[in-house]
């Protein structure tokens, strides 16, 4: 198992994908071993981890946030938002955040919505007076909300992981995101109040009505999701094809922005962003049969046990853990390589399982943010067009409210359990 | 050599081809099948399972993609610190892994969909004989191979694609069209 | 592993898909203790439950490749690529558990887990759950009538699908984790399940009212590695045979105990049970679905001869 896991850790440093990491680590053991017949069941191991119904959810809730960008949604969230909150202290700050609050119950990943917040929101803050790098920090920070409000790609991961229901974990986001928000919100007036930050016009009236209504379509799509869900109309996955049909439809038809000639490219897209995502889970399954062959989580569980019998000293060590994990490792590798090993030890601990998913995903989000390796970073800084450093010293505020939002809901889970319990 | 590259840009336009019908296949069978069990009340069982092997397929077809495009994730901050030779050196090791690893799997899929014993096997919904699905295994590793050869003769001629995952994001962040699509989501 | 430094030491894996709580679990330790007692400690097992390997297709093909030795393995999964195994799951075969038992040592059931040796792993033995009866949100089923219209959450199995059908419920698969939330939210009308399944997953705080029909019987196959067994000594088959039949004898009881255990937790957690004893209508309705099944292999057709000469 050493020979296993230094190889590991040596090819991740020479850059060799963390997928194929995850194969060659697995061969590694099998050539350690000597016992060949365990490669001939890889093939089969590799397939089978992607041949699961809940990992559905992915490509269509990929496909739908696809047609909607395309279909003009986007532009009319911020419209939106900057007709509610355009004229306070810090105006565009607070439309940034809650354009993406707002973003974030259409979209399930946090970077193609850094990204695409990143284009519109940067510039338009910076004209208003903000530095760019504030602005590419606000919109990163506000971007982490995609994977924690419903829908989430990290959510589906997990559940597929653990084991949990998909839709419980849906409803278990709704709070902490909404917690996340409030938090932004109260250090962009803390901030705005420091830094004198600028306000846009009041809208007139006529420009309110005409926002909110466009937006109405808009927002169907996530009230669908959420409707159907907790009424027990539709399953995730369902609701899931439900929204990309709608959200094609709204695009097509209403909006007129989505073109027929565009649906090839928005299927490629989907494509190859779901492919990524799957085809590292199928290479984690393989790892995670070496791991399990070796007693690895059990073995880890009851070292676990023996360190500590309290489930609240527990959280605190998983939640250091997950963040120095998330310094260095991508989100969606560590929850499909994590979970398998931390469910069985949150089971010795009787913690509930979709608190403890909402917890690995939060770390997992704020990880992306956190130097060295944090894509979210690297996203805002290259789309924004700021250096590393300086996007990196205006993140930390942001970054310690989320890590204060993080233990709060650790260490209280009835703000994580409540609106699911509503249904229970 | 040039014609290993005409080679995997080719396989690269049919895997394209191939995704696209298969996001199709998954958006449209999922779809009918909702709207026949809600709205006709006539459950539809094949469309899950279809659906499901729709994402098989898309998974090995569309991995070979990314790491034709630089696409998949990798940790690459080690590797940037390194300038030079070692650099060329550590590369060209990783990139031939990646081959091998490969060209590894894909000899133990053959073997495996070559067991006598698959015949046995039958999809539990359809009823369909399991060689399909299994299929997008081997033809996905195929290509895969083809995509990382190729990447092993350019990365050892000096030709550096496989710079890892952050220029390709910014890459996929269309200029003129600030709001549109996004290839690489990842969270 | 079946190997080790002294010659004759073996360290198997057996793999199942159930929680560690279960009486297949259990029934893998007992195994694991027979194995040893008999073998002077020479032998044991390492249990892997929780699917902690894989699917059912995965825990075959480690079986074929010798790389697991046991596995228990749902009949439904069995009936995928042995097809005569649905023989177990035809629809009102049985009126109770027990009566499903007494099949175990039947010459067809054997016939079925010798025909295995075709798929290159080795059948040993049955073992069992509590029959599956319909829990529904509300309302007794006593007729199929009283499945129209009704939308049923089912394994997938074709031959439970078309049962359902069959009395115009709209038979529809959701994955277990988002079971309870489908009844609990009415995306389904109900499900069929045994009462351990019902109490594991705490399904009665989301139904009110549970048909006692023996619907569907809910078989585990006890399979081996054919490479493994070839492997051992003589001597050592026997001890491995005569363990896990020792196991197995343990086990069947051991379900009976806990169905009858686990229903009278769900009556006094406020599940109402109905007792249903006249299911001809149910069995009329159903024999075209005998008849197709029986066509498609002559052992279904001994299978359900064999049942009802008990
Ligand atoms: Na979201
Ligand atoms: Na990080």
């Amino acid at each position: 198992m050493a020979i296993t896991m230094s190889s590991f850790a040596l090819l991740l440093m020479i850059g060799v994908p963390i997928s194929i990491v995850l194969g060659l680590a697995s061969v590694v053991y099998v050539a350690v071993s000597g016992d060949l017949a365990l490669l001939e069941t890889m093939p089969q191991r590799l397939y089978s981890g992607i041949e699961t119904h809940g990992l559905l959810a992915i490509p269509l809730f990929m496909l739908a946030g696809e047609l909607m960008n395309l279909g003009g949604i986007t532009s009319r969230l911020i419209q939106f938002s900057q007709t509610l909150f355009g004229h306070f202290k810090g105006g565009l700050a607070y439309v940034n955040i809650i354009a993406n609050m707002f973003l974030s119950s259409i979209l399930g990943s946090s970077l193609a919505q850094t990204a695409m917040m990143s284009r519109v929101m940067v510039p338009a803050m910076q004209k208003e007076g903000y530095t760019k790098e504030f602005s590419a920090a606000t919109t990163a920070a506000a971007a982490m909300l995609g994977p924690i409000i419903p829908p989430s790609m990290l959510f589906i991961l997990y559940s597929v992981g653990a084991g949990t229901s998909v839709s419980k974990m849906f409803l278990a986001g709704i709070l902490p995101g909404i917690i996340l928000t409030i938090g932004f919100s109260l250090l962009i007036a803390y901030l705005g109040y420091k830094n004198n930050f600028p306000k846009s016009e009041k809208r007139p009236v006529k420009e309110m009505w005409s926002a909110t209504i466009q937006v109405i379509p808009a927002l169907l799509v996530p009230a669908i999701i959420i409707l159907g869900i907790t009424l027990g109309i539709f399953t995730a996955t369902e609701s899931a094809a439900i929204a990309c049909a709608l959200a094609f439809v709204v695009g097509i038809l209403l909006y007129r922005e989505l073109k027929w000639a565009d649906i090839p490219t928005v299927f490629l897209n989907t494509a190859r962003s779901t492919a990524t995502v799957t085809l590292l889970l199928a290479m984690a399954n393989l790892f995670g049969l070496v791991l399990t062959f070796e007693r690895v989580p059990q073995v880890l569980a009851a070292w676990m046990g023996s360190i500590t019998e309290n489930p609240l000293i527990f959280l605190l060590i998983l939640n250091i853990f997950l963040l120095l994990v998330g310094m260095i490792m991508d989100g969606i590798a560590s929850i499909v390589i994590l979970v398998p090993i931390l469910v069985p030890i949150a089971k010795l601990f009787e913690i509930d399982l979709v608190h403890l998913g909402v917890i690995i995903c939060i770390n997992t989000v704020i990880g992306s943010l956190t130097p060295p390796v944090g894509a979210g970073l690297f996203v805002a800084s290259s789309v924004g067009e700021v250096k590393l450093e300086p996007l990196i010293r205006q993140i930390w505020p942001f970054l310690g409210v989320s890590v204060v939002v993080l233990f709060i809901l650790t260490y209280l889970p009835t703000l994580v359990l409540w609106i699911p319990s509503l249904f229970s | 050599m040039k014609l290993l590259n005409t080679l995997s840009d080719g396989v690269f336009k049919v895997e394209k081809a191939i995704v696209i019908v298969l996001v199709g296949v998954m958006f449209i069978s999922l779809t009918i099948g909702v709207v026949f069990r809600y709205f006709l009340k006539m459950p539809l069982h094949w469309a899950d399972e279809t659906a499901i092997f729709s994402l098989v397929w898309l998974t090995f077809v569309g991995g070979s993609m990314s790491l034709k495009q630089g696409q998949i994730a990798a940790v690459t901050m080690f590797i940037d610190l390194l300038k030079g030779r070692l650099r060329h050196i550590l590369l060209c090791f990783s990139t031939i892994l990646v081959f091998g690893f490969g060209l590894l799997l894909l000899f133990a899929s053959i073997h495996w969909i070559t067991q006598p014993t698959i015949v046995f096997q039958r999809s539990s919904i359809m009823q369909i004989p399991m060689l399909y699905p299994y299929l997008s295994v081997p033809v996905g590793l195929f290509f895969f191979c083809i995509h990382s050869l190729n990447l092993c003769v350019q990365t050892i001629r000096g030709v550096e694609n496989s710079a890892g995952h952050l220029e390709t994001i910014v890459d996929t962040v269309p200029d003129n069209k600030p709001l549109k699509s996004l290839k690489n989501e990842v969270i | 592993q079946t190997s080790g430094q002294e010659p004759d030491t073996h360290t198997f894996k057996l793999t199942t898909i159930v929680q560690p709580t279960h009486v297949w679990a259990k029934t893998a330790e007992k195994f694991n203790e027979e194995l040893q007692a008999r073998s002077d400690g020479r032998m044991k097992v390492d249990i892997y439950p929780s699917s902690q390997l894989g699917q059912e297709k995965d825990m075959i093909q480690q079986m074929e490749s010798g790389v697991v030795d046991f596995g228990f393995i749902t009949n439904a999964y069995m009936s995928t690529r042995a097809p005569y195994f649905d023989a177990w799951f035809l629809p009102f075969l049985f009126d109770s558990t027990e009566e499903v038992i007494q099949m175990r040592d039947s010459k067809t059931a054997q016939k079925m887990l010798d025909r295995l040796r075709e798929q290159r792993i080795i059948g040993m033995d049955y073992l069992f759950t509590g029959n599956h009866h319909f829990l529904m949100t509300e309302g007794k089923i006593d007729s199929p009538e009283d499945l129209q219209g009704v939308k049923m959450r089912t394994t997938g199995a074709a031959i439970i699908n078309e049962t359902l059908e069959q009395f115009g419920a709209t038979a529809t698969s959701i994955p277990i984790n988002e079971i309870y939330t489908s009844l609990q939210t009415g995306v389904v009308g109900g499900i069929h399940a045994s009462v351990d399944g019902i109490v594991t997953q705490r399904f009665q705080e989301v139904a009110a009212d549970y048909s006692m029909l023996s619907a569907f019987a809910f078989p585990a196959v006890v399979v081996a590695s054919e490479e493994t067994m070839n492997n051992l000594s003589p001597e050592d088959q026997k001890i491995v045979y005569e363990a896990m039949k020792a196991a197995v004898d343990w086990g069947v009881k051991e379900a009976i105990t806990v169905d009858n255990r686990d229903l009278a937790i769900l009556k006094k957690e406020g599940l109402t049970v109905h007792n249903i004893e006249n299911k001809k209508e149910f069995r009329s309705a159903v024999q075209n679905i005998y008849e197709k099944y029986a066509e498609k292999d002559p052992l279904v057709e001994h299978f359900i001869n064999e049942v009802q000469e008990q």
